[in-house]
């Protein structure tokens, strides 16, 4: 009984948020339209388009790789200790 | 429906400028598209290069097929490549004289082939296959190239001509590639474009090389250079003013750059015939 | 076939530095170049466009590292796992992993949480969305109907949960956003649950309260309405009523999942 209450309610609910999100999909709409963009999200053309590639810091690794350590933003955060070499 | 016409001088079209060009369309003759950056079904970039086909002519661009490998074709990237061409009706589909598998890897680079009868005969014959699953004739584009392999018998225009012959595809010529290629090989360019059959030529390419001393290296990272231009020029003169796109993958500018950079293309096809 | 032996060959150069003097055996030797340096420019530019493809997969452990470690630790990576499928938005995936066993890394494992974060997004973004579902059609169910039903996160959703900060390392990161956390203050012991899904051409990255947590990983499961009642109790119209307004739920079913 407990349980046909909640599911009752919850009904509703799925139905009030449905019925405004219709509502409120025109407004959000142009919004999104405003502040995002293919460039915004981050997107890279990946694939070589037919060009070699002049390999930056592609020196070829050979033993030892694995002594580098990071040097990056990681050192300035707090308990990213960065372990010396 | 027909596909627009491909007329003039073009560019590729890079994210960095699709929202400017969806938000401004700017005039532009026609864009190449890089097909494979857009061939997972229902992404973003998908729904994007929709809409730009919606405004402007564009033909379709890869690196993938791997024409010139000896595995089997990879039937899913034909399968979305086709679906891809479905959607946006290109003018054509092009992609390289090259190969990119073997062994079960993928190079993403475009790898030369040894330049004799038996690849002929192997590349026409996967080229004609392409073609059947794409149900389309298609371009194939010369690459650049920084070494030659013992066993090639035949010059590289022999070869592009037999093969483009034989499997009765069309051509794009990359005036840029012919010109880092003749640098690298102590080839003379101007014999390599005096032997292309001029009615097999359906586009060029031009882009900016980095002289790196020892080799000229394809980065399409700067200006097409002053020699590019010229033999431009020669190319022109010999096959006429074919649909030209300029290519732009590194240090990428701002559009209107890289629009000035096809008005210079679009300048030289007036002034070849003065 | 001698063009197989040849490609196979010179693809083994590429992704194994061992393999070099084998495959240049086959090309001559021209000008100031050797053969086996003509062979390099291309084993040079196939590891380029990979750690190019890499780095913009991972652009906030690119920059958490370094140019130098990350260049070194991809290059690795491209050899221990060169590519094997022709698209290349496939690629990448195992980068996780790479970083998770590097020796340098094993102090600040935080890191490899902001990767797993950075893979997610890229396989969000290539995700295509099953078919919302018409909520309206709720009305004529069934009581028995009713206590059966079965709701999904938009197909492209991750839930991630992680020990570490990783949204507030990924925002303070990120160049244009208004309102960034100062890296420096970041807690990195502050545990984050994060989700992540793709609305058309926007990709909406949020933390969640541990209510909303336990409340969508209960969704993902697959719970029927009834057991999401006995879970959550009357808490569930208002979980319910937050979710549908942020997106979160997509889609329903009738009937039992297969």
């Amino acid at each position: 009984m407990q349980n046909k209450q909640i599911i009752t309610a919850t009904l509703m609910a799925i139905g009030l948020s449905a019925a405004l999100s219709v509502a409120t999909a025109e407004d959000k709409k142009v919004e999104t339209e405003k502040c995002t963009g293919i460039v915004k999200a981050g997107m890279n053309d990946c694939a070589a388009n037919g060009h070699s590639c002049a390999g930056k810091a592609a020196k070829d690794s050979v033993a030892g790789e694995w002594i580098t350590v990071p040097k990056g933003t990681c050192e300035k955060i707090a308990g990213g200790t960065v372990v010396k070499e | 429906m027909t596909p627009n016409p491909i007329l003039g001088c073009g560019i590729g079209l890079r994210f960095q400028h699709i929202d400017q060009i969806l938000a401004d369309k700017p005039p532009i003759p026609w864009l190449e598209i890089l097909s494979d950056n857009y061939l997972t079904p229902g992404s973003v970039q998908q729904d994007y290069a929709i809409e730009i086909a919606q405004h402007y002519p564009v033909t379709l661009h890869g690196v993938g097929m791997s024409l010139g490998a000896t595995e089997p074709f990879n039937d899913e990237y034909f399968q979305r490549l086709k679906a891809l061409a479905d959607q946006l009706h290109p003018a054509w589909i092009s992609d390289h004289l090259c190969w990119t598998s073997a062994h079960g890897w993928v190079s993403h680079d475009l790898l030369p082939l040894p330049y004799t009868e038996e690849t002929i005969k192997h590349v026409v014959q996967r080229i004609r296959e392409a073609q059947d699953r794409l149900e389309r004739r298609l371009v194939i584009e010369n690459v650049s190239s920084y070494l030659q392999y013992q066993e090639s018998a035949l010059t590289e225009w022999e070869f592009i001509t037999a093969v483009a012959e034989e499997a009765d595809c069309k051509l794009l010529l990359d005036v840029n590639n012919i010109y880092v290629s003749a640098f690298n090989h102590d080839f003379d360019p101007c014999r390599y474009l005096d032997s292309i059959p001029i009615e097999r030529v359906q586009q060029f390419h031009l882009a900016g090389y980095e002289d790196k001393g020892t080799h000229l290296l394809d980065t399409h990272g700067h200006p097409v250079s002053d020699s590019v231009w010229g033999l431009y020029k020669l190319a022109l003169q010999r096959f006429g003013a074919l649909p030209t796109l300029i290519e732009w993958d590194n240090n990428i500018p701002s559009l209107e750059e890289l629009l000035a950079e096809a008005h210079k293309a679009t300048e030289a096809h007036i002034h070849a015939f003065a | 076939m001698p063009l197989l032996e040849l490609q196979h060959s010179l693809i083994s150069a590429l992704f194994q530095r061992d393999q070099l003097a084998e495959a240049a055996k086959r090309v001559k030797a021209q000008g100031s170049l050797s053969s086996e340096q003509r062979v390099g420019i291309y084993r040079n530019s196939a590891h380029g466009i990979l750690l190019d493809c890499l780095e913009s997969l991972y652009p906030v452990c690119f920059e958490l590292v370094g140019t130098e470690f990350f260049g070194r630790t991809a290059h690795n990576f491209i050899d221990q796992a060169p590519p094997t499928s022709p698209f290349l938005a496939d690629y990448g995936a195992g980068f996780v992993n790479h970083l998770a066993e590097h020796p340098a890394l094993q102090e600040m494992l935080w890191i490899v949480e902001v990767a797993k974060l950075e893979w997610a997004r890229h396989a969000a973004w290539h995700t295509v969305n099953q078919v919302a579902s018409d909520f309206a059609q709720l009305e004529g169910l069934s009581e028995a109907q009713q206590a059966e039903l079965r709701f999904q996160l938009p197909a492209s959703a991750h839930l991630i949960s992680s020990n570490t900060s990783i949204h507030s390392i990924w925002l303070a990161h990120q160049e244009e956003y208004p309102e960034k956390p100062q890296f420096e203050k970041i807690d990195l012991q502050e545990a984050q649950q994060v989700l992540l899904f793709r609305e058309q051409r926007r990709l909406h990255q949020t933390t969640l309260s541990t209510d909303d947590w336990a409340f969508l990983q209960a969704i993902q499961q697959q719970l029927s309405m009834g057991e999401l009642a006995e879970q959550f109790a009357d808490q569930l119209p208002w979980l319910f009523s937050v979710a549908m307004q942020e997106g979160w739920i997509y889609s329903f079913t009738t009937t039992p999942p297969a």
